[in-house]
């Protein structure tokens, strides 16, 4: 069976803890990722990124002295981001709903829980090729659109598309 | 990034799909024997790492900083971060590393800690039990859910911090 290539992609680990590190790596050479570069905190992962060009990054939550929230809003607001669009994945021990929502708010791609499986993992990186959300900018966001579903809903959408790569809101 | 926009504007953009560009049109969705292979290196790799020679000093800190709560009150906010750091780690690898109720008792912990910034002396004794059981569950190498032992375990402290 003709799958993805994933050997192409460029993957950036982000994890304080060597153990996980490692985890994910073996996971990812598993799928045939063969480009795996590792970080230990947000800010190792910004010195990487401006080594490499980076098309995935999986960063932990908990890490000291820059996590994986500051890094993620960095990415996505801060004029020196290196990629604004880059997919995160956020790993994080917190399940708690209230926890999600913030991570969802600093701009992450997907939230994964731990533990970490193969299969969730994988999933993730699936969904990211096959069903990219478009980003969207308000006055207090920047980031991948947050309504995962595009269900019908109330009221005007006041939604526009612009700029060069804009296309239908619907679409 | 633009200025200030209107109240209540929202600007949609569509940025190129690299990685689908870097991936090619061939695949779709899962491949089964891709994901079979994942899975087993990963129990393999798994079974190498040895979760209690990392957990314990971590654990130690953790018991360390419960002790702080009381002798250093003025300082609660910071070593009840510093608490929920160390075990909020612990609960994450757990389960990925073997000892899932470590996971689960840490899990009570961090739900026990969210959002407090201070604690009665009452309160530091129930972290000081949690704690406790995550270096019984350690120290034991009870592993998967730790059989009966396990079960009344974490009964007895979900009863403690309802």
């Amino acid at each position: 069976m003709m799958g993805y290539r994933l050997d192409r992609l460029a993957v950036l680990i982000v994890d304080d803890n060597q153990h996980m590190r490692g985890l994910v790596r073996t996971i990812l050479e598993s799928l045939g990722v063969s480009q795996i570069i590792e970080a230990r905190d947000g800010a190792h992962a910004l010195e990487k990124m401006g080594q490499a060009p980076i098309d995935l990054i999986i960063a932990d939550w908990n890490m000291e002295p820059t996590d994986g929230l500051a890094l993620t809003r960095h990415l996505r607001t801060s004029p020196d981001s290196p990629d604004q669009f880059v997919p995160v994945i956020m790993l994080s021990g917190h399940t708690e709903r209230a926890r999600v929502t913030l991570a969802r708010d600093a701009g992450v791609t997907e939230f994964m829980a731990k533990p970490v499986s193969a299969r969730s993992l994988y999933a993730r990186i699936v969904s990211i090729i096959e069903n990219p959300r478009p980003f969207v900018r308000t006055n207090g966001y920047f980031g991948p659109d947050r309504r995962r579903q595009m269900l019908p809903f109330e009221g005007q959408d006041r939604r526009k598309p612009s700029g060069a790569h804009a296309a239908s809101p619907r679409g | 990034m633009s200025g200030e926009k209107p109240k209540g504007a929202v600007e949609v953009i569509h940025p190129p799909n690299k990685i689908k560009a870097r991936v090619g049109p061939a695949g779709k969705g899962m491949d089964p024997n891709l994901l079979a292979r994942a899975e087993a290196a990963m129990v393999k790799a798994q079974e190498q790492v040895d979760f209690p020679s990392q957990a314990n000093p971590e654990l130690a800190r953790a018991a360390a900083t419960v002790a702080l709560l009381l002798s250093d009150r003025e300082n609660q906010a910071k070593h009840l971060s510093t608490l929920f750091n160390i075990v909020h780690d612990l609960r994450g690898g757990g389960g990925n590393f073997g000892y899932p109720l470590v996971t689960r008792i840490g899990g009570m912990l961090c739900r026990y800690l969210e959002g407090r910034t201070t604690v009665s002396m009452a309160e530091v004794e129930v972290l000081r039990s949690l704690v406790d059981a995550m270096r019984a569950v350690v120290g034991n190498k009870l592993k998967g859910d730790g059989g009966s032992v396990g079960q009344e375990l974490c009964t007895g402290l979900e009863r403690l911090i309802v």
